[in-house]
């Protein structure tokens, strides 16, 4: 079992090897044949899948399980940035839903992406992404998960402008890269303020430099010798990296623009893994975090934001991968305030939770999409149950899961609502009781417009392959059997929980009230939802949502511009910033080219002047001959006096 | 006062800087040969000058004097030859209008 | 007599310098070509005022005939009634050589100045001339000398210098024969005869 820790460095390196075949192979046209490149990065991930599942177990059985190995990679003085591979609970959890997850899309992406062009750039991208995801997870230091960081944004850039010919999806590709640039920034001043503020401590401690395990001692070093203001900020530059990567207010404008690429993309990066990662990043700095606990309360209260904002958007959308999209930003909403709230292993919980039963949504979407030939309004779809019934029966497990309502989401998000409650945060407990509410109230609309009641569709839906179907039905198992395995209910039978598993496990309530409001007002949601949408229940209760629309027709329409931010930001760039650029561009033009180009002036008229000396006429020669000499001879005097 | 070899030296440095003024001022292409010649004669000047006052043994310096002369007058030869001959193509002597190899 | 020897180099220098300043500064080319001739003059005389009478004579001989015939044949060939008057040119190196010949000098007697003499007389190791040599030169003066020296230590050089006139001479010659081809510039007129 040693040996697949000790080169746990296999399981990234397997799909840049993979990346590069594809890259050389069809750069230089070695092959032509779709199976390679697929063969190639199924394999590779496939091999990640199996070591990841053996290190797993070996966490599992080890206690306090912990293996780094580091070499030096940047050696600057006394200055040796690390690099290597870091095997803990944690990072073999996040390496089991990474290699899981990814091996399902890529199957799943066979099909989706059969009659494309890009075929083989397409699963390029995705080893690419591979790589990234399982490098960052693995990361040791802060260093190293900045370099896999800005990959993984790389990747994400690439895979959204996946069909770049389309304008909007080459400038969702642009926003998602530029708004992640932004949080990058918060992040690098995080990671360098965390070796300049403890470098005296980094240096006398031999441990690499900025590793995660060294943290909480850097961090109370740090704490001791500055105050508590430095650590606030460096703490607060950390989580703008996290507020960037995963989605939070107010930087979450890209993760819709994001559906613009191609569905698996959406479920792989935008869903399950990539998003995730701002999460996983809070966790790994953890230690930092707990010592500044402004920071945590200004997680808890843009988590919330994020959480509450995004899901009153997602009531009124008609594109279905934009419903998911915002539900998304919801969730990661909902983890970050979990973390902040101190529920550090129930904000990961949900994150692993969330992985599953999101990738499927969107793989149930994507399959939908497929099947109506790019048809991606909700408007114009009904009654697809009886059209796929697999597709439809996935989709309502997870629904059940996202809502809260006894399936692996109810678990995740009661450990998140008893971590705010032990922190004290009534208000936003309620707050994030009603936005789980609107969670549920959402997701149920766009079950019951999708797959009940007519069709209202143009072209007749035809069926979805086997392989698009078989990963859905592989997905739903852990969506159904995560919360009830791992929340700790179930440790009679010897399957310890996944909070004492991950670490910080927290007191656990034996109370039974937060669990039933939060299941009552799912419940509301999905009644609200079913009366308005869903024609069984209409005949017991009639509502029109036409009405409601006109009633609360402002509401309506702020929540459908998507609360006016993107049109704040786009004023805000066309008003002050690209005016400073313009002024920025005149002082680039005129005055560095312009010194730039003196310097090819002022040869030329250097060249003018020198040459009147040419004139043709032996005396002017003659002239600058002797007073050359007559230099040649001072010089000469003036050495020998001197 | 007593005249020594400094005194020489400085009559003999006058004569060549007149001479290198009227190598460059002058018009005239005969002008400007002829202060050649004060040249040559200047530096004359300062062989027999030194040859004088430090080495009558062997009069080096009267020596290449001699040879600076007859030096002298072959190029005055020859230059004067070649004035005649530019002078063919363009009959003037002004020093201003041969600039063909201007630029 | 140390007067008498410094009043002969006032007189003799003062020409020198007079009729060189001459040379340059005289309007019409004949005058400049007679001041020439009386520097020439001088020169000679200062020669023997350094002892060194064969050289003086010499002087007189190439410089003073020679090359004086050489430049009124020049001028004779060359003028024209119709000329202007070439003096000087008032052009950027008129300044420039001022400047450069005034600099030149400066420097000059700023380095030859205070104990040049000795320096030079440590400096080259010389002794003052033994009594031979003085009777040598008053009696038969420095011809015997120099004539030692051009046919031991720099009959090479002797040799060489009569190949030199040979080559210029022959130069001369053919540099002035006459383009009867018309080789040279088809349509000028050539001044003198054809022939």
């Amino acid at each position: 079992m040693n040996l697949f820790v000790e080169n746990a460095w296999i399981i990234p390196v397997l799909p840049l090897l993979a990346f590069l075949i594809i890259l050389f192979g069809r750069s230089f046209k070695l092959y032509d044949n779709k199976k390679i490149s697929l063969y190639s990065t199924v394999g590779s991930t496939a091999l990640g899948l199996l070591f990841s599942t053996f290190i797993l177990v070996w966490a599992i059985n080890h206690n306090n399980a912990l293996y780094q190995h580091n070499f030096t990679w940047i050696q600057a003085g006394n200055i040796k940035l690390p690099f290597g591979w870091l095997v803990d609970n944690l990072s073999a959890v996040m390496l089991m839903v990474v290699t899981s997850v990814s091996i399902l899309i890529q199957i799943y992406s066979h099909e989706y992406m059969n009659h494309d062009d890009g075929y083989h750039k397409f699963f390029a991208y995705l080893a690419l992404f591979n790589f990234s995801m399982l490098g960052l997870v693995l990361s040791t230091n802060l260093f190293q998960i900045y370099i896999f960081w800005e990959l993984v944004g790389l990747s994400s850039y690439l895979l959204i402008g996946f069909w770049f010919k389309k304008p909007a999806a080459a400038s969702a590709a642009k926003k998602a890269f530029i708004m992640n640039r932004i949080g990058d920034f918060g992040l690098l001043l995080g990671v360098v303020s965390v070796l300049y503020f403890g470098y005296s401590w980094w240096m006398s401690s031999h441990q690499p430099l900025l590793s995660f395990t060294a943290l909480s001692e850097a961090g109370s070093f740090i704490l001791a010798h500055n105050s508590p203001l430095i650590v606030t900020l460096i703490t607060f530059a950390i989580f703008l990296g996290a507020m960037a990567k995963s989605a939070q207010f107010p930087l979450h404008t890209w993760l819709p623009d994001a559906m613009e690429g191609p569905t698996p993309i959406s479920a792989l990066i935008h869903a399950a893994t990539m998003v995730a990662a701002g999460v996983f990043l809070i966790a790994r700095a953890y230690p930092l975090f707990e010592l500044a606990p402004v920071t945590m309360c200004i997680m808890v209260f843009m988590g919330f934001i994020t959480a509450f904002v995004t899901a009153t958007i997602a009531i009124v959308q008609t594109d279905i991968k934009k419903i998911l999209a915002y539900s998304t930003c919801s969730q990661l909403g909902f983890m970050v305030m979990g973390m902040g709230a101190g529920a550090y292993a129930a904000g990961l919980f949900h994150l692993v939770t969330h992985a599953y039963f999101k990738a499927m949504l969107f793989l149930c979407s994507g399959a939908i999409i497929h099947c109506l030939s790019d048809q991606q309004d909700i408007r114009h779809m009904g009654g697809l149950r009886k059209h796929m019934p697999a597709v439809a029966y996935t989709y309502l497990i997870g629904t059940f899961a996202i809502s809260g309502i006894l399936l692996s989401g109810f678990w995740s998000k009661e450990g998140i609502f008893m971590g705010l409650e032990a922190g004290k945060y009534w208000i936003i407990l309620v707050l994030a009781l009603l936005v789980s509410g609107l969670t549920s109230f959402y997701m149920f609309r766009s079950y019951f417009l999708v797959f009940e009641g007519e069709y209202k569709g143009e072209s007749a839906p035809h069926k979805p392959d086997k392989v698009l179907t078989l990963p859905l039905i592989i997905l739903a198992v852990p969506s159904v059997i995560l919360g009830f395995a791992l929340s700790g209910s179930l440790k009679c039978i010897g399957i310890g929980s996944f909070a004492e598993f991950v670490g910080y496990a927290g007191e656990h309530h034996a109370s039974l009230i937060l669990p039933v409001i939060s299941l009552l007002l799912s419940l509301t949601g999905f009644c609200a939802a079913a009366v308005l949408y869903w024609d069984k229940a209409k005949q017991y209760v009639s509502c029109d949502p036409a009405i409601i629309k006109d009633k609360l027709s402002c509401c309506y329409n702020f929540f459908s511009n998507k609360w006016y931010i993107d049109d704040l930001y786009y004023g805000f760039l066309r008003v002050i910033f690209l005016p400073l650029t313009r002024i920025f561009a005149w002082f680039d033009r005129t005055i560095i080219d312009g010194i730039v180009n003196l310097v090819g002036e002022s040869v030329k008229l250097a060249g003018k002047i020198l040459r009147l000396f040419q004139n043709g006429q032996l005396q002017t020669y003659t002239a600058v001959l002797f007073g050359g000499l007559l230099i040649y001879i001072i010089a000469v005097v003036a050495f020998w006096l001197l | 006062m007593e005249v020594g070899l400094i005194h020489f030296i400085i009559l003999s440095a006058i004569l060549f800087c007149i001479g290198i003024l009227g190598l460059i001022v002058s018009r005239n292409i005969i002008k400007v040969l002829m202060s050649i010649e004060i040249l040559l004669n200047a530096v004359n000047i300062n062989f027999v000058a030194f040859a004088n006052y430090t080495d009558l043994g062997e009069l080096k310096g009267q020596v290449f004097a001699i040879f600076i002369m007859a030096i002298a007058a072959a190029e005055a030869a020859v230059g004067l030859a070649l004035l005649i001959a530019l002078y063919r193509n363009k009959p003037s002597v002004d020093v201003e209008e041969y600039d063909i190899l201007k630029g | 007599m140390d007067i008498i020897y410094s009043l002969f180099f006032l007189i003799l220098s003062f020409t020198v310098v007079t009729s060189a300043l001459g040379v340059v500064f005289l309007k019409k080319i004949v005058h400049s070509m007679v001041s020439l001739i009386i520097c020439f003059l001088s020169i000679a005389g200062i020669y023997i005022l350094l002892n060194a009478d064969f050289v003086a004579i010499s002087q007189l001989m190439i410089y003073g005939v020679g090359i004086t015939i050489i430049m009124i044949f020049a001028i004779m060939l060359t003028s024209r009634e119709s000329e202007k008057k070439l003096w000087i040119a008032f052009a950027p190196r008129t300044l420039f050589a001022f400047l450069t010949s005034i600099g030149l000098f400066i420097l000059v007697a700023y380095t030859v100045c205070d104990d040049f003499e000795k320096n030079i007389k440590d400096i080259f190791n010389i002794n003052p001339p033994g009594i031979e040599t003085i009777e040598l030169i008053k009696q038969s003066g420095t011809s015997v000398i120099i004539g030692k020296q051009l046919f031991t230590n720099y009959l090479l050089p002797f040799e060489l210098l009569s190949v030199l006139l040979l080559a210029a001479i022959l130069g001369a010659v053919v540099l002035t024969k006459k383009d009867s081809e018309r080789l040279v510039n088809p349509t000028t007129e050539i001044s003198g005869k054809e022939g």
